[in-house]
């Protein structure tokens, strides 16, 4: 279980970029955190990770000070995937998926069955065909299921995951979130960025939003209010259609086609 | 440890053996046996033991630097490390007489450490992770150092001035047998230290974040892996001057040989940098009719073309 309570963070002084954020993430719950560019989506999540120190607030691992708990023993419990991984590009898949038994050979009980867990990741995000190969020769969605790979190897019980489906084609986007849920009905806690307001909710996960004054909100009920939260933080109008019971949300277009049609148009040639 | 592993190791080990017996038995003077095993036991077998130290430690410096700054183009000698320590070397030597270059061997090795660290630290704070500047310094420190050697050279004992020089180029001593067995000591804690926690260095090629949720205390893992380093680095100057480039060259050699795996990659490159060493002091035994060179003269004409290479290399990537 993951906790922020009242959390700022500033990277320079006079200029807070979280002010005041606070939210939950319960055990057998999937939260997608969504929000515009620049928004403070990755630091929210490095904080969570216990990769960052807030200025102020609290942040609790399954009830404690994250912070608190020693180096390995907090990476039994949370796996952090970052938006960009920077494993060397001659790695193989295998090898990367591997790194996720590090916690388990520092400290004992060292972790049997490594053999069987990294089987059933494989299959799990379909990596059998790039199993072998070298991180160079991948494509940008196969070393994003690489990096996945790693944290589910990792096998906690809280994760925190930067835009894990970016990169990936709509198949494995499906896939993946379907993932989330499993791992979460299992009883984990798992925290992820995204920018697809519509696919976690699609799944019946919880949506919250961070937008430019630093605070986060739930996503609301009513359509209303949901339409008003995406427009203030995004600066856009969208328009919603239901699809199977969910108010999906897209920006409105009409505005950017009337923009294109301007003889002002900037890209429009006399 | 996979098959490719084990070949390295296996091949580096043979090259090793290769390297001992051609330090060993090249060139050695005739005459009847209990003279020529006199010589061996005298000269040879401590000359032969200092180079494989020395060579093997700084090739897991060269290899080390390397990790940590992550920079290909990092080694002792680039760094200015190396010309740090060699200074401080040669001050303790001038100051304290020729004489005690043996005998002060503690106080020389504390002397080269500390110019080291303190050149590194330097150069670092200076460069603020900018490989070009940090290149560029360690260049610039090495001539600076070098001058200032010379210098002090001709001001206090103008008699130890062949001396100094064959220190500055790098040289193999005939030293007691003790030396190259006590100078063995760190080598071998940073082989058996690695052996057991290879995989610590593995995620320092991580980025932090990634490393530090995998539980690696990233901060602790990277000073001890700079300070084994620098430590394995000074040894070697401390005995044996500024010998250029095997730092440089042994880590991509083990690479190729060995993989990326650093628990395989730290003896391997033990082995290949020892291997480097022990070659080229052949080569000076071979040629030692016509040219008797100090040993830097032949690792350094291997490394340049080699810094070159890697320098093209890593511009052309655009600089990491």
């Amino acid at each position: 279980m993951i906790e922020l309570m009242d959390v700022h963070f500033s990277y320079r002084p006079g200029s807070e970029l979280l002010k005041g954020c606070s939210l939950s993430v319960s055990g057998g719950e999937v939260v997608a955190l969504a929000g515009p560019n620049g928004s403070g989506k990755s630091t929210l999540l490095r904080l969570s990770a216990g990769v960052l120190v807030p200025r102020e607030g609290e942040i609790l691992l399954d009830g404690h000070p994250i912070l608190g708990w020693d180096r390995v023993e907090r990476a039994k419990r949370l796996a952090y995937v970052p938006q960009k991984s920077r494993v060397p590009e001659e790695w193989r898949v295998h090898e990367i998926a591997a790194l996720g038994d590090y916690p388990y050979q520092q400290s004992p009980p060292a972790r049997k069955f490594l053999g069987k867990r990294l089987r059933e990741v494989r299959e799990a995000l379909s990596l059998e065909t790039v199993w072998n190969r070298r991180l160079k020769t991948l494509s940008g969605g196969e070393a994003q299921r690489a990096s996945l790979a790693r944290a589910f190897v990792q096998d906690t019980g809280s994760m925190v995951l930067d835009e894990p489906a970016a990169h990936l084609d709509l198949s494995y986007q499906m896939a993946v979130y379907r993932i989330f849920s499993e791992l979460a009905a299992g009883g984990r806690s798992i925290l992820i960025a995204t920018h697809d307001v519509n696919l976690s909710r699609l799944f019946g996960q919880r949506l919250v939003i961070l937008n430019g004054d630093g605070v986060v909100k739930p996503f609301p009920e009513d359509r209303v209010s949901q339409g008003e939260l995406l427009e203030e933080a995004f600066g856009l109008p969208f328009v919603s259609r239901e699809l199977t019971g969910v108010d999906c949300w897209f920006p409105d277009p009409s505005p950017f086609n009337k923009k294109m049609t301007d003889k002002k148009s900037v890209l429009k040639k006399d | 440890m996979n098959h490719s592993e084990w070949r390295a190791l296996s091949l580096s080990f043979l090259a090793v053996a290769v390297g001992c017996a051609a330090a060993l038995s090249l060139a050695l003077p005739r005459g009847n046996a209990a003279e020529v095993w006199r010589v061996i036991r005298l000269i040879r077998i401590p000359e032969t033991l200092t180079a494989l130290v020395v060579g093997g430690g700084l090739g897991i410096s060269g290899l080390l630097f390397q990790l940590v700054l992550r920079n290909d183009l990092a080694d002792p000698y680039v760094l200015g490390v190396a010309g740090g320590g060699t200074f401080s070397t040669v001050m303790v030597i001038l100051l304290a007489g020729g004489a005690s270059a043996i005998f002060g061997l503690p106080v020389r090795g504390a002397a080269a450490f500390a110019g080291g660290f303190l050149t590194l630290l330097f150069l670092m704070r200076l460069s603020r992770g900018r490989p070009a500047v940090l290149l560029l310094g360690g260049v610039v420190a090495n001539t600076a150092f070098a001058a200032a050697s010379r210098l002090a050279t001709v001001l206090f004992s103008p008699t130890q001035l062949a001396h100094v020089t064959a220190y500055l180029v790098g040289f193999i001593p005939t030293p007691p047998l003790w030396v190259p067995l006590v100078l063995a000591l760190p080598v071998l804690y940073t082989l058996l230290r690695f052996w057991s926690s290879g995989r610590g260095l593995d995620l320092l090629l991580l980025s932090d974040d990634e490393a530090s949720s995998l539980g690696l205390a990233v901060g602790r893992v990277r000073k001890e892996a700079l300070t084994l380093a620098t430590l394995l680095a000074c040894m070697a100057v401390s005995i044996c001057g500024m010998i250029g480039f095997v730092g440089l060259v042994v880590p991509h050699v083990a690479k190729l040989l060995a993989g990326h795996r650093h628990r395989v990659l730290v003896p391997v490159s033990f082995l290949v940098g020892a291997a480097f060493l022990l070659f080229a002091q052949g080569a000076g035994k071979l040629f030692a009719g016509a040219l008797l060179l100090p040993v830097g003269v032949y690792t350094s004409l291997v490394g340049a073309p080699v810094f070159l290479y890697l320098l093209v290399r890593s511009a052309r990537r655009g600089w990491r």
